[in-house]
């Protein structure tokens, strides 16, 4: 009935992990907390399905430069206000200093920057006329030439006739811009129109890191105040926007919204039942304190271990409380005095057979190669292993000098633990194979296992890198409208160009840029996006240029016989072969391209230097046979057609495939080990609960035509290592107080990971959902097959 | 990991060189009258009123561009065909048999029968805008043309009337830097200097406007 007689003694032990405590939270508070970068970006999260190393640099090298541009379409029925709107609305986005650079009108940059470079570009030749040349087709490529100079096609080109009388730089300029989709250039903007609507197009770069909260909130506020700046000039305006940075900070706003509300709620349930069950203030103090602990300790972990704290291991963290609170509530309970049993018996080694099952649960984690489930495993693992820590070194000894504390603060009275509340007394004596008849438990289990039949028949996998993150409708349809009104959309699939050297990569690009024109003929693609031709190759240029001078430039040939035929004398005639012949050594290079407003459109392309390679993406356009553009395009050597949608996919398969086994595995294992334990059909009955747990959660999954994933294998995994913790409790611990262990055991569990199957974020909501249902089952189950005492 | 902002959206442009061509005209008096869409609909009330029934303008034209460099012009003839919403077909017969056609889409280009070369609007960006202010100039789509030009207008009496055309953007400055359209019951004369500075002067003549629409051998051609 009383405390222990004599306070516990302060031993070695308990001073040194005191220290190290202290030493812990210190770490924290100076070493962690101010430097720590809560990491929001999604990609982050993601497996690596990359190769080689220098895919895998690619990739990600090409994500970071990406994941800043952001496109606008500003749409009015009102054509006349359609430029003030853009105008307005792209003014807004400048003024707010959160973006680097706002282009929302069309100048003559590239064409000056064109002129400019003349003397570089004389090498330059454009595909159909090169094909001309090369195959000795001078007739068609006169022909031509004279067609220009007297019908419209000639308005169309930036130099004039009598400067590039062949339209050898016409072309070449012409065919090394990228299309405008749907959009066409009216005034000086671009304009698309959709039935009464006309639409503006806004193109801009963030300033700041796409993947930091606040970069974020400066550029969601920015856009919010654009949109009502072009409502001002417009009411009717209406604007969508696709862009990386915008499901970045979806993602990252829900997230943080989630911790908060689920850590606040769950720490809330925490706190309630603890009040409602020991009606004590030391065992809440106790509880949150350790909960805090662990916590710190999970934080520093990551830290240390990945550099960064990803935003979804915090939402999955949130469930930490609801797992750590379990050992310090075991103490208390133990310490309850409940019917002939008043002096609490020793439960360290219960503590850490608990603990090291769901900590082994958690690690299985670790199987799959995904980073984000990675860090949450080490998250988890390391913060109930300390709450278990924490429970079995310092608890005695810290709790009475917290009663100290509270007794001088007049915070609590020298009272006994409270008693064992009488509803677990009932639950626990509850006889439940007396509730119903023989017969009648046979009809349950027939319902039962009915149900589960029925249930498993309707499982179905689904192996979809959705389950991993599933951006807003909204956005989705924002993006959806800018691709529509635009006609173009590049999607997630690329192709990656590696090559020793700068020329090489060009070289392959070149080689490439007829296997991808025939499939866009044969309609497999739409177009593609690359830095071919507005970079050529040196080894090309050396090629046309002798071209040039054999066919065009010779005396006596094509320049010589158009601009005859054209009437001009022998002096301009002169004139332009001299430039040709001044111009002669003189190539562009891909330095002198990086610099030129030129290369803006597909600077991104360039990769450059990859860990002694050299890298450039291809980027396709209405890619409908995956496959065929695979074998198409990785015929040519060099080029990896890059998918991390579908190769993420097949992994997250993969390792469902694994992970099931191994749950199977683990199964008979520990069936296995509980028989040489007790040796007797006790084995069963204490493996039981878990294994039929895991079969219910899986029926209730197919009745909820919840597609199964590797995320719900993992969590069954986790709940086989609750569910044995329970079943091992209910039989090792007194009656009643292991009843209650293991009902606030399930009911904390039940709380945390019940509040993450609301969250947003796929992944972690089917780990919420499978552990709740799995963690009931194997209570209910386990409370059913409880052996009989007394 | 959605990557979808990659929606390249650039254009070809540019203004004109800087130095004035040889065969430069002095600027004409037209561009001193501005005037609004409305002024102008007022201005060329006959050929405005034939071209809204029309469905299809067909006629004659003469061609001459004054090249730098070149002491003669280049001088061009043959039909041209516009149709209300499909595109204009430009056939020159003279010094060559070529067929131009012009629409939405882009440019085909017919050679002795055959197909000798085809750009879409959205390969080439610059084509289309010609091919945008070619339509508007042909069907005096006065509105249209506002977006791209600011206009300027001015009667000529019994000669008809005149409307000069400049770019409002530098972007268009590389096709058009500046046009002037004149004609009494119709369209008689296109004056265009291009972004090089270069003068073409387009006469048509024997305007036919017909409320019928293209024959079938007609829409063929498009």
């Amino acid at each position: 009935m009383n405390p222990p007689a004599s306070p516990a003694p302060y031993t070695k032990r308990y001073l040194s992990a005191l220290t190290a405590v202290v030493a812990l939270l210190a770490l924290f508070a100076f070493g962690v907390w101010p430097r720590m970068r809560i990491e929001t970006n999604l990609l982050a999260l993601l497996p690596s399905t990359a190769e080689n190393r220098v895919q895998l640099d690619a990739v990600k090298r090409f994500a970071d430069r990406s994941s800043r541009e952001l496109v606008f379409v500003v749409g009015t029925a009102r054509r006349d206000q359609l430029r003030a709107t853009g105008q307005a609305f792209a003014e807004s986005l400048r003024a707010s200093g959160a973006f680097a650079r706002v282009d929302s009108v069309v100048d003559d940059r590239y064409i000056a920057a064109a002129r400019a470079d003349r003397d570089l570009r004389t090498a330059l030749l454009s595909t159909r006329q090169r094909a001309q040349l090369t195959r000795g087709d001078v007739a068609a490529f006169e022909r031509d030439a004279l067609r220009a100079a007297y019908t419209p096609l000639g308005f169309s080109r930036p130099f004039g006739i009598s400067d590039d009388p062949l339209g050898l730089a016409s072309e070449a300029f012409a065919e090394e811009l990228p299309g405008t989709g749907r959009a066409r250039l009216e005034g000086d903007i671009l304009v698309v129109r959709e039935g009464q609507r006309a639409w503006t197009v806004v193109r801009a770069a963030t300033a700041g890191d796409p993947y930091r909260t606040e970069t974020h909130s400066a550029v969601m506020m920015a856009i919010d105040t654009a949109r009502a700046a072009a409502a001002r000039v417009a009411s009717d305006a209406d604007i969508a926007g696709s862009g990386v940075i915008l499901h970045a900070a979806a993602a990252a706003g829900k997230a943080q919204a989630e911790v908060a509300t689920f850590g606040g709620l769950d720490l809330a349930a925490v706190v309630a039942l603890i009040v409602l069950v020991f009606r004590r203030l030391r065992p809440l103090v106790a509880t949150l304190l350790t909960i805090g602990i662990a916590t710190c300790a999970a934080i520093t972990a990551c830290y240390y271990v990945f550099g960064e704290v990803h935003i979804l291991t915090l939402t999955f963290g949130t469930s930490l409380i609801g797992v750590s609170v379990d050992y310090a509530l075991h103490y208390f309970v133990n310490r309850m005095p409940s019917g002939g049993e008043q002096h609490p018996h020793d439960i360290v080694p219960a503590l850490i057979l608990g603990c090291t099952t769901t900590v082994a649960g958690y690690l299985t984690f670790l199987i799959a190669p995904i980073p984000g489930l990675r860090q949450i495993a080490l998250f988890s693992a390391v913060g109930l292993a300390t709450a278990c820590a924490v429970v079995i070194l310092l608890f005695p000894r810290a709790l009475e000098t917290l009663s100290v504390a509270f007794r001088r603060l007049h915070l609590e009275r020298a009272a006994p633990p409270r008693a064992v509340p009488r509803w677990v007394v009932r639950l626990a004596d509850l006889r439940i194979d007396r509730l119903l008849p023989r017969a009648g438990w046979w009809a349950v289990i027939t319902i039962i296992s009915g149900f589960a039949a029925f249930g498993l028949a309707r499982l179905e996998p689904r192996d979809d890198v959705r389950a991993l993150q599933r951006p807003p409708a909204s956005l989705v349809a924002a993006e959806q409208k800018v691709r529509g009104l635009l006609g173009v959309g590049f999607d997630t699939r690329f192709v990656l160009v590696t090559a020793p050297t700068p020329d090489e990569v060009l070289q392959r690009l070149e080689a490439l840029d007829p296997v991808l024109r025939a499939l866009s003929a044969a309609g497999k693609i739409k177009g593609h996006l690359s830095v071919s031709p507005s970079l050529v190759s040196l080894e090309r240029q050396r090629q046309d240029r002798a071209l040039l001078a054999r066919e065009v430039y010779a005396p006596g040939a094509a320049l010589e016989r158009v601009m005859h035929t054209l009437s001009f004398d022998a002096d301009a005639i002169a004139a332009r072969r001299a430039a040709f012949e001044a111009a002669d050594g003189r190539l562009l290079t891909p330095e002198h391209w990086l610099e030129s407003p030129l290369s803006a459109p597909v600077r991104h392309l360039w990769l450059g230097e990859l860990g002694g390679n050299h890298a450039a993406v291809v980027l396709l356009d209405g890619n409908v046979a995956p496959a065929d553009v695979r074998s198409a395009v990785e015929a040519v050597p060099g080029v990896a057609y890059v998918d991390q949608v579908a190769d993420i996919s097949h992994l997250l398969g993969e390792y469902r495939r694994i992970a099931s086994w191994l749950m199977v595995g683990v199964v008979g294992v520990m069936i296995a080990c509980l028989f040489v334990f007790y040796r007797s059909s006790v084995a069963l009955r204490t493996a039981l609960p878990a294994a039929t747990g895991l079969a219910l959660t899986l029926a209730t999954l197919g009745m909820l035509h919840e597609p199964v994933n590797l995320f719900h294998i993992l969590s069954l995994l986790l709940v086989l290592g609750l569910g044995v913790d329970y079943a091992i409790i209910l039989r090792e611990g007194r009656n009643h107080q292991a009843v209650l262990a293991v009902f606030l055991s399930m009911t904390t569990t039940l709380i945390s990971f019940g509040l993450l199957g609301f969250s947003s974020v796929p992944f972690v909501r089917s780990i919420g959902i499978t552990v709740a249902f799995g963690v009931a089952f194997t209570f209910l189950i386990a409370l059913a097959a409880k052996p009989r005492t007394h | 990991m959605k990557r979808c902002g990659l929606l390249v959206l650039w254009l070809a442009a540019g203004t004109a060189f800087a130095a004035p061509p040889a065969a430069a005209p002095a600027p004409d008096s037209v561009f001193t009258h501005p005037a609004t869409p409305a002024d102008l609909a007022a201005l060329t009330r006959a050929p405005a009123q034939s071209l809204s029934k029309a469905q299809v303008v067909r006629g004659r034209f003469v061609q001459r561009r004054f090249l730098t460099g070149l002491a003669r012009p280049l001088e061009s003839r043959g039909t041209f065909l516009f149709a209300r919403d499909v595109g204009i077909e430009w056939h020159t017969e003279q010094p060559f048999d070529s067929q131009f056609v012009l629409t939405d889409a882009g440019i085909t280009q017919r050679d002795e029968g055959g197909v000798s070369l085809k750009i879409s609007a959205a390969e080439q960006p610059a084509l289309a805008v010609v091919a945008r202010v070619f339509f508007a100039l042909f069907a005096l789509d006065l509105d249209s043309l506002a977006h791209d030009f600011v206009l300027s207008g001015e009667d000529a009496g019994s000669a008809g009337w005149k409307i000069g055309l400049k770019p409002r953007a530098e972007a268009l400055g590389s096709v058009f830097r500046h046009a002037i359209v004149s004609g009494a019951a119709s369209v008689a004369r296109v004056t265009l200097v291009d972004g090089n500075g270069d003068r073409s002067e387009i006469e048509l003549s024997g305007v036919v406007y017909d409320p019928q629409g293209l024959s079938a051998e007609e829409r063929r051609r498009f």
